[in-house]
């Protein structure tokens, strides 16, 4: 045997990714100071390298600041609310009729649980979608996380639901000040007094609705890991950052990439036990003191820092669309840990009759030229 | 012997930033030069003299200032925990 034959030093390894060609739908185009993850996973496709197609905005408000985003997406709809499943259905359907959707990925909280019994209806119009099963869903409803949690082991601050803001009084005695007031679907804000806790139920009722959350206040740092799981309900990948900056909202606004083990055992431990399937976040704060990860909050899709996943070398939004298509993947490789996000505003100049259009449409085409979507 | 995490990634420009746990810190010039000699398995003793030396301090100093460093590096939870000893 030739010496050159023994040599494979000059052989380069890659992974393989074929190109997709496909267009894909997606919601939580809002990005203001407490962004939904739309904008990041449209952002992490563009950039890709390994897609192709068009990017379909769906809005429920005129004024979500993603739907001018024309270099993200190239038509925006306006759709009814996706607790009126059928509704939905029927717009998705009008829409279909000139722009071929091939993948809808809905990335907010409140879309899931109205269209995971909707499945089985869109891959009869030729959508794929990746969405938890609805008792997986309904494991991950705040409401549901402390008994979640102490029925498997995992360890999360004690919580309460209530529906007047009189019995503030007696849960602050329980668990203290300050104490976290949360809505049942979105919102979440620190009180420090009494008072504030008042001013916190009312603002988050008024919004979200009752029950109001009273979580109790775990001092120390917040992590969150974004996962992708597959129908098999095998992990494909994983990325864990820790919040550097936060608004006063509490939403992070600079972040970094780390890698701790004994936090993605426990991740995969929580994911293992919901049963889930598709994009999902968990959101921890380690106790200041005993180091321990206690889980804040279950969210059933991606976070708004999405795109730091697919800067750090895993881009999750790109496996969940292969996901949703059908094809099967290798867990993805080890991510880049020190890589850090700093999210800032800029503001984007754009013709009035973009507002008008979508207001009166309901929908707002992007791409500057005649539609060309991939059939 | 107080051993740095090995996964702890050292910039020249002092900054120190533990994957671990996400942490970063911003340290001066001496520090830097204790943090690689301790990555480099230099033991205390010499590291003290090491530090006379290139700052030109005497020895009560030096051990007193690298004893400090070496506590704050152990409550910061940079050092491994499997491998740390009493000082001296």
């Amino acid at each position: 045997m030739s010496g050159n034959l023994l040599n494979l030093s000059y052989l380069i390894l890659t992974r393989y990714h074929p190109l997709i060609k496909c267009n894909v739908a997606l919601s939580g185009l809002n990005a203001t100071d407490d962004p939904a993850p739309g904008i990041a996973f449209a952002r992490s496709l563009r950039e890709s390298g390994e897609w192709q197609g068009q990017i379909f905005g769906l809005a429920y408000d005129a004024t979500e600041t993603g739907i001018y985003q024309d270099a993200f997406f190239d038509r925006v709809f306006m759709m009814p609310d996706p607790l009126l499943p059928e509704l939905f259905f029927n717009r998705l359907q009008q829409i279909c009729v000139n722009s071929n959707i091939h993948v809808l990925i809905p990335s907010l909280d409140y879309e899931l649980i109205g269209l995971s019994s909707l499945t089985k209806y869109f891959k009869g119009i030729g959508i794929n979608t990746l969405i938890p099963s609805a008792p997986a869903l309904r494991n991950h409803l705040k409401t549901k996380l402390p008994d979640f949690c102490s029925i498997n082991g995992f360890k999360s601050p004690q919580q309460m639901s209530i529906v007047h803001p009189d019995s503030i009084y007696s849960v602050v005695a329980e668990l203290g000040l300050p104490v976290v007031v949360k809505g049942v679907i979105h919102g979440s804000h620190i009180a420090y007094s009494i008072n504030e806790a008042i001013i916190y139920f009312h603002k988050i009722r008024q919004r979200w609705g009752a029950p109001v959350l009273l979580q109790e206040y775990i001092p120390g740092e917040e992590y969150n890991t974004d996962c992708l799981v597959d129908r098999d309900r095998k992990v494909i990948g994983a990325v864990q950052m820790k919040k550097l900056a936060l608004t006063d909202k509490g939403k992070g606004w600079s972040g970094v990439t780390l890698y701790d083990k004994s936090l993605m055992d426990l991740c995969f431990a929580i994911i293992d036990k919901l049963r889930w399937v598709g994009p999902i976040e968990l959101e921890f704060v380690k106790h200041g003191r005993s180091g321990d990860y206690y889980l804040l909050e279950i969210n059933p899709r991606f976070g708004t820092w999405i795109y730091l996943s697919a800067k750090a070398g895993q881009n999750l939004p790109l496996a969940a669309v292969r996901l949703a298509l059908g094809e099967r993947l290798k867990p993805l490789p080890m991510y880049q840990t020190g890589k850090m996000f700093v999210r800032y505003s800029l503001d984007k100049v754009c013709p009035l009759s973009q507002l008008a259009e979508i207001m009166t449409t309901g929908e707002l085409d992007l791409s500057g030229k005649s539609y060309k979507g991939i059939n | 012997m107080p051993v740095i995490k090995n996964t702890l990634e050292i910039d020249e420009r002092g900054f120190i930033f533990d994957p671990q746990t996400g942490s970063s810190f911003a340290i001066n010039k001496p520090a830097l030069f204790i943090m690689k000699e301790l990555k480099a398995g230099l033991p205390l003793r010499s590291l003290q003299e090491a530090l006379q030396k290139k700052y030109g301090i005497d020895s009560k100093i030096a051990k007193m200032d690298l004893a400090d460093f070496v506590r704050q590096l152990t409550k910061l939870e940079l050092l491994n925990p499997d491998k740390v000893s009493p000082l001296d």
